[in-house]
């Protein structure tokens, strides 16, 4: 019988899940940046949130009030926010990882939190959309404001994926009540 | 009802370490220590007979059915 550590991972394992983890924590942090940063190029410089608005709320504007635009900045943050939140999430769940407990109560959780996290936006990007249109034309004159609701495919795809995650620590949570049950036996 | 798991009879009758019945069953020190305590929730069928091969005995020189007394935590099971 080959050895093992005591928790029962082989090196070689062990040694794979820590690069993988270590990509995907790379991976995160360049997510998390480009989040933050290009939410703040948007709302922040002049002149760049006509096409976030366009793509977002299916909006035409040719200039924005400062309030608007503050005000629309504001707005975003709720889907910025949860957005970082799930990288939170995936950061600590991959932290798990890297130390091979794959099955710990920790992982399962934050595997749970990030799902969540990506249902949360499938629900939320649709209401931010139509709330956007609503900020950026109300300073137009009565019968000419705007409010767009719409659900694309992007929100129906976060929706599956969250689901299917949601799904997989399900069945995740199960396998380690079962291996700590077949733990007991010797 | 309570099995009894009598291994440390045994390995005294054998003159035999924890550390040597556990390389020769192929299973770790710390398992066969805690089936001497009788902290484990089954012993595989596998497990017993390489016990009993090295041991040279029978289930029933390491395993006891005492009828009647308090749990202690282990049951013999089969996987």
């Amino acid at each position: 019988m080959a050895d093992l550590p005591r928790d029962g991972v082989p090196d070689e394992l062990r040694q794979r899940l820590r690069r993988l983890a270590l990509l995907v924590r790379v991976l995160i942090v360049i997510g998390a940046l480009l989040t933050v940063g290009c939410t703040a190029w948007v709302w922040l410089v002049p002149g760049h949130a006509h096409s976030q608005v366009k793509a977002v709320a299916d909006v035409d504007i040719d200039q924005m009030a400062l309030h608007t635009q503050v005000l629309g900045g504001l707005w975003t943050l709720l889907p910025v926010g949860i957005a970082l939140l799930a990288l939170q999430r995936l950061w600590r769940l991959f932290g798990e990882y890297a130390q091979a407990r794959v099955f710990s109560q920790r992982a399962l959780t934050d595997l749970r939190g990030f799902a969540r996290c990506v249902l949360t936006l499938a629900f939320v990007s649709p209401v931010y959309g139509a709330l956007l249109s609503v900020i950026v034309t109300f300073d137009r004159k009565p019968g000419t404001r705007e409010l767009n609701l719409q659900f694309t495919s992007g929100d129906f795809a976060l929706l599956l994926i969250g689901a299917v995650l949601l799904a997989i620590a399900s069945v995740m949570a199960e396998a380690a009540r079962v291996a700590e049950d077949n733990a007991g036996f010797v | 009802m309570t099995i009894v798991v009598n291994l440390d009879v045994m390995l005294a009758r054998r003159k035999m370490r924890s550390r040597e019945l556990a390389e020769r069953v192929g299973i770790t020190e710390q398992n066969i220590s805690l089936l001497k305590s009788g902290k484990v929730r089954g012993v595989r069928f596998d497990t017993l007979a390489a016990i009993c091969e090295v041991l040279q005995c029978q289930p029933g020189d390491i395993l006891e059915y005492r009828p009647g007394a308090a749990p202690v935590g282990n049951e013999a099971g089969d996987d």
